[in-house]
């Protein structure tokens, strides 16, 4: 039976490092969906989106991501990326790097992920403007 | 950082002092897939150096310079048994006279081209009016001048005319509702990016063309042209391969028949806007990103590639 593919975890930090063991360090891991921000807008320098799948086989189909910010501004960084299962359940890794990131409005940014034609999973992080 | 290690390497060719790969490109291809790009004039390179590199690129966009180095490196490339893109011959068919020759005989429609170094030529010209004057590489149709009867050619100083001067017979391809469009694609190997539609009431249509009271139109045409079937698709690849380029842009509008009529196709690499990076143009970096996979893609042609486990790109929310 083909298994179906399934958002795992979605982690949010500053960066990631891959060491020579293959493993992976992620520094600045945010401990919730909550970026905290001082000003709006503004550049962040990195925002790693790492997203953990399982039940990946060869042909699951491309992975696709898109990012849209509370006013509806749009962002579809991922064109279509085949994911490489790891594992014999399909666990698989995908980091989006957002290398600048700008971040204009507070709320609610959604994050809609892809895999072929008919796997489709939501999430979010949110955006809080705090006091100086 | 997540960062490749060197997959591929590159030499890219340039003249001296001109544009080549756009930095965005170049950090793209470096940062995503680990393509190492070694970009440099042309003067310098010598046979002996490339051997260290997997594909040689020319860069350079026209063969009006360095057309002796430019065949010396493509032989080179043949005994070093190294890929080159975009050799000498695609590089003289391009030229919009050349073109024009190869492509009437072929039936790919495109305007007659005649060459006027001099004033007294142009007024010899046997073309309908209106003509459009130019230089050929040139950018931006900064040269460009329509001229609507022979007392138009002879209020143009003459300095005007040079070796470069083409006269191009005009082909109103304004749209029923009364637009011109302009169309660009990417043509990489068997590979066509849709790049940009403009759309504009001025048939001189160039990158600050779009009006700023029409961008929501401008925005949604892109996004049809964006995610169409690009049904002209084997016809511009036919059009590439009749100019023996392997790289190139093409710029063209779409007859009611649903066929291109080419206004240039040559090598250029002024495909990434800075504009697509503030947000109200960032909707642009979806084609940029297609483009530059696509580059990726064209480069690793016939070596085998993993998939990347991550993207590094900007993102403007």
């Amino acid at each position: 039976m083909k298994a179906t593919p399934t958002l795992l975890d979605i982690w949010f930090c500053d960066d990631v490092r891959e060491e020579k063991s293959g493993r992976y360090s992620l520094m600045g891991l945010y401990p919730s969906r909550v970026v905290n921000l001082q000003q709006l807008p503004t550049m962040l320098n990195q925002f790693n989106i790492i997203m953990r799948f399982d039940g990946i086989q060869a042909d699951s189909g491309l992975l696709g991501v898109k990012i849209i910010a509370p006013d509806g501004q749009e962002s579809r960084p991922i064109q279509g990326r085949e994911l490489t299962p790891l594992t014999t359940s399909g666990e698989a890794l995908f980091i989006l790097c957002a290398a600048p990131l700008q971040i204009s409005h507070e709320g609610k940014h959604v994050i809609k992920i892809k895999i072929g034609d008919n796997a489709n999973f939501q999430d979010y992080f949110n955006v809080v403007k705090t006091s100086k | 950082m997540l960062l490749n290690p060197v997959r591929l390497k590159v030499l890219a060719v340039f003249q001296r002092g001109a544009v080549t790969i756009h930095d965005y490109l170049f950090n793209f291809l470096w940062k995503n897939y680990g393509i190492q790009f070694d970009c440099r004039p042309i003067e310098q390179i010598k046979s002996s150096e490339l051997s260290q590199y997997d594909v040689i690129l020319n860069a350079i966009c026209a063969d009006a310079w360095h057309k002796e180095r430019i065949t010396k490196l493509e032989l080179w490339c043949k005994v070093h048994q190294k890929r080159f893109i975009n050799g000498i011959e695609g590089l003289t068919n391009c030229n919009r006279r050349n073109a024009y020759k190869i492509w009437s005989k072929n039936d790919v429609n495109c305007a007659r081209v005649e060459r006027i170094p001099k004033k007294s030529l142009a007024l010899k010209l046997d073309m309908p009016f209106p003509i459009i004057f130019r230089h050929e590489n040139t950018h931006l149709g900064s040269s460009m001048k329509l001229v609507r009867n022979f007392s138009d050619i002879e209020d143009i100083d003459d300095s005007y005319f040079k070796k470069s001067t083409v006269a191009i017979e005009f082909k109103d391809y304004r749209s029923p509702d009364g637009f011109y469009r302009k169309y660009r694609c990417v043509l990489l190997g068997d590979q066509v990016i849709a790049r940009h539609l403009i759309s504009s009431p001025e048939w001189n249509i160039h990158s600050d063309s779009r009006q700023k009271d029409r961008m929501a139109i401008h925005r949604q045409e892109e996004d049809e042209f964006w995610n169409r079937p690009l049904h002209e698709k084997d016809e511009l690849l036919r059009a590439k391969n009749l100019l023996k380029l392997d790289y190139t842009i093409a710029d063209y509008t779409l007859l009611p028949d649903g066929k291109p009529f080419y206004f240039e196709m040559n090598p250029c690499f002024s495909v990434i806007d800075a504009r697509a990076f503030k947000r109200e143009w960032a909707y642009q970096l979806h084609a940029i990103h297609r483009y530059c996979e696509a580059y990726a893609s064209f480069m690793f042609d016939g070596y085998r590639t993993e998939p990347n486990k991550f993207i590094n790109i900007p993102v403007i929310l």
